[in-house]
């Protein structure tokens, strides 16, 4: 009997063996997918994570696939992040942990799509996104960001909401910044003092749980905002790597449309 | 929704088990028992900025369990409520909600049991199948499905099962899990076995998971991963005992499993376990050595987190009851692997000897040593993810960084009828940077002493002082503890856990427990660090906590 146990049990072994998937067959081709609306991704992630280098590369090869359809953005949240009130100052506003207790997130990279999807892992946005994208969309966002030479100091921002159909929702609009130097543990713990961060959420132009607004359809709403441009010892903004995100989030969370700016130096009007 | 509402309904649920527990008189006379429990974990939380609780939303937070099981001679049947709507902190987010996960009947006649619904069921070590419920730390990975057990044949126990997995509240009947047992004794085959005293175990286990849910698309190109929908794992054990001596070995296999564990590689996985201990009266040996790669085995390859395991890699690392010693305890490194080796020695000095004084004294020494595997990774295709490559190769026993040691030395010695100690010493090392993501390697020397004073026939009193230094981290801690318990119905604690070493925090705690024939209730006050809460190699991040607990168990 235990003869006969051993062989089956090496036969068993042997005829799994056989059904292994060769490298060359490993991936599927799929139809590419047509851009019916911009996708908002709210990436939670922290200078302190080590995964989330890996994350931050799946948000570029999406950016680089999708183009100007997909908004991500950097939330630095949780244990991982660094606050930007610290002796050395990071990149976790207070805020962003607001956003990051919202959805429960407690373990990092993850990422929310469209305010819908749940905290997925980076391995998952791409089926989600691919979903989203393909769902039109009832509003436009038309957006704007300028700092004029008068007012070095403030970005004016004007966001015209166009609707196709009757529609509620808070209206949020944040500032981002790419381009940003600082620190960064890698995958294996180490740290890269000079990492280079994206679409960084900076601050909230219209208060942390932004605005609520009604639309009627067919009705254009423009909305108008001035921010400061922070530069203080712990916190400087690089104007020409700034950009506007806007967004509006309906009541079940999801979000029904989102758009995105850079903002840009607008020229002194001779007098 | 107000805090007495809330109240209200646990404690209706709460009462609602227990009355129908108590209710109910089957007795023994019939054949028929039952059997249950009831448990209530309740924490009234205050935020406190001092040690980083966060913010509540809710007044009062529970888990809370009662279980009913009808046992006779023929059939079992079972059932279990919880009711976790609010549940205490640090808890997995799906973890909430409440209702009846667990419901099962049991039929046995001759040697065959035949169960239909929700079991645990473990093949040998666990390295292929190990289902288990752990309150602590959320973990319920019972199948739901049906289960076949054979002893019929005197020698020879053979199981088979299958069913989907429980995710919290969820069973995906997209994902399922199948599994035979086969454990033969050879001892009740040969007699020649049996007169030698040996007795011999050869197991061998075979567990299927089916997965329907196609693969993941890549990011940045229009390809999906073509993944296996049945993934096979095998477990070939064996275990002689004879005298003094104790021996088991144990390898396991499994098939390709890209998964969100080993970033959808399609490496195999591979277990190897070895143990051989000796032991008589006053003196005892014990050394075990594992090596195990790519072996995280879930039903859902896209879980992340601590839930739909369907494996469980045993822990190798000496389980710490003391606070201080347990301030970083060790989670197993299923997934990338790890080599790990444990032992230890215990050794009685007997009494009225020069080392052991009046009254004997016992010695335990135990060491816990992890490193990882030497990775070797391939070029990635795609971006710097090594999603559909064979992941890294390894060499047998080649080794990569240090994960985790710990070396301690434990003395018992009792003084006087009355008097008694314990005293620890335990250098340890902790790669905080691989366990938790972050933190370098933190290196620990940690000493406790626990004594015991027994005043008199109802009164003992036990104190214990700990001290923890290190340079990293938050460095030196102090504990201070002390019980007095009244037999036999009371215990009152109260205990201090200060960082002296950065944040000069103070983690004080006060409580009352009482025990009254099956029920236990304990009361108390106090801040809870963050930190982990481990079992079995797994661990569960728990944040900091200040209020009111209350516990409540009771079990008939």
């Amino acid at each position: 009997m235990i003869r006969n146990l051993f062989i089956a049990t090496l036969l068993a072994l042997g005829a799994v063996s056989c059904s292994d998937i060769k490298e060359s067959d490993r991936f599927i081709t799929i139809e590419g997918v047509t851009a019916e609306r911009v996708v908002l991704l709210e990436d939670f992630t922290g200078q302190n994570c080590v995964n989330c280098p890996a994350a931050h590369q799946e948000i570029d090869a999406l950016v680089k696939q999708y183009g100007d359809a997909l908004v991500p953005v950097a939330i630095h949240a949780g244990s991982f992040g660094i606050p930007s009130t610290n002796r050395r100052p990071g990149l976790m506003q207070p805020e962003g942990q607001t956003y990051n207790d919202r959805y429960g997130i407690d373990e990092y990279p993850k990422g929310v799509i469209n305010g819908r999807s749940g905290a997925l892992n980076p391995g998952e946005w791409s089926d989600f996104l691919r979903e989203e994208l393909q769902v039109p969309a009832e509003l436009d966002i038309d957006l704007s960001a300028t700092i004029s030479a008068d007012e070095p100091g403030k970005i004016a921002v004007e966001c015209i909401l166009r609707p196709d159909a009757n529609m509620q929702g808070t209206l949020q609009l944040w500032v981002l910044e790419d381009g940003i130097v600082a620190r960064q543990l890698d995958k294996d713990g180490n740290l890269i003092p000079d990492y280079v961060h994206n679409h960084v959420y900076r601050a909230a132009v219209n208060g942390v749980d932004g605005e609520n607004v009604t639309l009627q359809a067919n009705t254009h709403k423009t909305l108008a905002y001035t921010v400061g441009i922070r530069n203080t010892d712990k916190e400087a903004w690089v104007p020409e790597n700034l950009s506007i995100v806007a967004f509006l989030r309906q009541a079940d969370g999801g979000v029904a449309q989102a758009a995105k700016c850079h903002v840009v130096t607008g020229d002194v009007e001779e007098e | 929704m107000k805090l007495s509402r809330k109240l209200l309904t646990g404690a209706s649920v709460f009462a609602l088990a227990t009355v129908s527990a108590a209710a109910i008189t089957i007795g023994g006379d019939n054949g028929v028992a039952l059997h249950g429990s009831v448990q209530a974990d309740v924490l009234f939380p205050q935020e406190d900025e001092a040690i980083n609780t966060g913010k509540y939303e809710h007044d009062v937070l529970f888990n809370s369990y009662a279980d009913l099981n009808l046992i006779s001679r023929y059939v079992d049947a079972g059932a279990r409520l919880e009711f976790m709507k609010w549940p205490l902190p640090g808890y997995e987010k799906d973890f909430d909600g409440w209702g009846v996960p667990h419901i099962y009947a049991k039929g046995r006649y001759k040697g065959f049991e035949l169960t239909a619904g929700d079991f645990y069921e473990q093949f040998g070590s666990g390295f292929i199948l190990r289902t288990y419920e752990e309150r602590s730390l959320g973990i319920d990975n019972a199948l739901r499905g049906g289960r076949l057990r054979v002893t019929a044949v005197p020698g020879l126990r053979l199981t088979a099962l299958g069913g989907v997995q429980r995710h919290y509240w969820d069973w995906k009947t997209s994902s399922q899990v199948y599994g035979a047992d086969a454990e033969v004794l050879l001892e009740q085959m040969f007699g020649k076995l049996r007169k030698h005293n040996i007795s011999w175990m050869f197991g061998a286990s075979y567990v299927l998971k089916r997965e329907t849910t196609p693969g993941q698309t890549i990011s940045g190109v229009d390809y999906r991963l073509n993944v296996p929908e049945n993934v096979s794992a095998f477990d070939l054990r064996t275990h002689v005992r004879k005298g003094n001596f104790d021996i088991m070995g144990e390898f396991a296999w499994k098939g390709q499993d890209p998964s969100f564990d080993n970033d959808y590689t399609y490496g195999k996985g591979t277990a190897v376990m070895v143990s051989a201990s000796w032991s008589k009266s006053g003196i005892s040996a014990l050394l075990q050595a594992k090596r195990s790669e790519n072996m995280a085995f879930r039903s859902q390859r896209m879980m992340s987190g601590t839930s739909c395991f369907i494996n469980n890699m045993p822990a190798f690392a000496y389980l710490h009851t003391y606070a201080l010693p347990a301030l970083y305890p060790y989670a197993t490194q299923a997934a990338p692997g790890e080599w790990a080796f444990q032992g230890n020695f215990a050794y009685t000095f007997k009494r009225r000897t020069a080392l052991g004084g009046r009254y004997g004294t016992k010695v335990k020494v135990n060491f816990s040593y992890i490193r990882g595997l030497d990775h070797k990774y391939p070029a990635p295709l795609f971006g710097s993810s090594l999603i559909g490559t064979d992941g890294s190769s390894t060499s047998f026993f080649g080794m990569g960084e240090a994960y985790y040691h710990d070396v301690n030395l434990q003395v018992e010695k009792k003084w006087s009828q009355s008097v008694s100690q314990n005293f620890m010493y335990m250098n340890q090392m902790y790669n905080k940077s691989v366990i938790e993501g972050e933190g370098g390697r933190i290196k620990t020397n940690v000493f406790v002493v626990d004594t015991k004073w027994k005043i008199d026939k109802r009164f003992t009193l036990r104190n214990e002082l700990q001290y923890l230094h290190t340079c990293q981290d938050e460095g030196d801690w102090l504990f201070g503890l002390l019980e007095l318990s009244v037999a036999p119905y009371l215990m009152a604690t109260v205990s201090d856990m200060w960082n002296c070493g950065t944040s000069g925090t103070h983690y004080y705690n006060f409580g009352l427990t009482g025990n009254y024939r099956s029920n236990r209730l304990m009361v108390s006050y106090g801040r809870t660090r963050e930190g982990f809460n481990c079992s079995g190699g797994v661990c569960r991040r728990i944040p900091a906590t200040h209020g009111f607990q209350v516990s409540y168990s009771y079990t008939f």
